[in-house]
């Protein structure tokens, strides 16, 4: 059985609190679990793998919010007035990051994540309520706004990013 | 007092950063890195008080660059700030001689009461 599909009602429930908790204390503002959809149109999205290694398989981390909101982290987290597309891609990879390892540490005993990677795109569809490929889906309100996380069981992982192995060259002694 | 705050992140530094300043450790010179072969370039060059550094990063992760500075004969205070907390890596944290580690999201009592007794005010 897989770690990233089949969860239970607490399994969810902990991935509302992630969710909450990220975004209330990145900007500290309330964050509260919502069943209302993301809404459609211009999104800042960030993903990230994560490799459960006891089960040798793979699942995807996305993190979603408006643009609108995004201006607003992206200001917030970097102290900074009116920030560009750089700096709400940064923002929401870095948002993206806590929550990915959050969730790692929530489903897996023995796994690693890959870098995040993100991008503003135009989103036209809803995510469906009841998905066929496993997916689960749980969003937050903040400052108004729904924010979503999703774990996608079977999302391809091959463009992303992951870090170096430990290499025994830099646990050389320096002479 | 120097800190060396290591995060591919330029988001997650400055987060750092204010957090420091929030737990009251604002006077001290911040020095920043972008991954832990850089932190470890910095940290040899300005032999910081304290390290800061993210566990996930491009070029050499963090556990990567705590072993090379141990290894280097370094026992600078090392802490880690990830998001991830599990036993699994808090061992390894532990093994490799890391102070302490701060899991994302943080507040700043949590640097306050985890730093207090590294950090002056």
């Amino acid at each position: 059985m897989s770690v990233f599909t089949e969860l239970d009602d607490d399994v969810r429930e902990e991935l509302g609190v992630i969710i909450t908790d990220v975004f209330a204390s990145v900007l500290r503002e309330e964050a509260i679990v919502t069943v209302n959809q993301l809404p459609v149109g211009p999104v800042a999205l960030a993903r990230l793998a994560v490799h459960d290694m006891d089960g040798d398989e793979y699942a995807t981390v996305e993190v979603r919010v408006g643009v609108g909101l995004a201006r607003v982290m992206a200001a917030r987290m970097m102290s900074i007035s009116s920030p560009g597309p750089e700096d709400m891609v940064d923002s929401i990879a870095e948002i993206s990051n806590i929550a990915g390892g959050n969730v790692k540490t929530l489903l897996c005993h023995h796994a690693r994540l890959s870098l995040p990677k993100a991008q503003i795109i135009d989103d036209e569809r809803f995510a469906e309520a009841e998905p066929a490929d496993g997916s689960t889906y749980v969003r937050a309100i903040v400052l108004g706004h729904v924010v979503q996380l999703a774990l996608h069981p079977h999302a391809p992982v091959a463009d992303l990013l992951w870090p170096p192995e430990t290499s025994d060259a830099t646990l050389e002694p320096t002479p | 007092m120097k800190i060396l705050v290591t995060d591919d992140s330029a988001v997650m530094r400055k987060i750092v950063i204010r957090t420091m300043r929030q737990a009251g450790f604002g006077k001290h010179e911040i020095l920043e890195a972008e991954n832990g072969r850089q932190g470890l370039e910095i940290a040899q060059a300005e032999s910081p008080d304290l390290i800061l550094s993210d566990w996930n990063m491009p070029e050499m992760t963090g556990i990567e660059f705590l072993r090379a500075l141990r290894a280097s004969g370094s026992t600078t205070p090392f802490c880690f700030v990830t998001s991830e907390g599990s036993d699994e890596m808090k061992e390894q944290a532990d093994a490799a001689g890391a102070l302490a580690l701060i899991v994302k999201p943080f507040t700043a009592d949590t640097f306050s009461d985890t730093l207090g007794t590294v950090v002056s005010a």
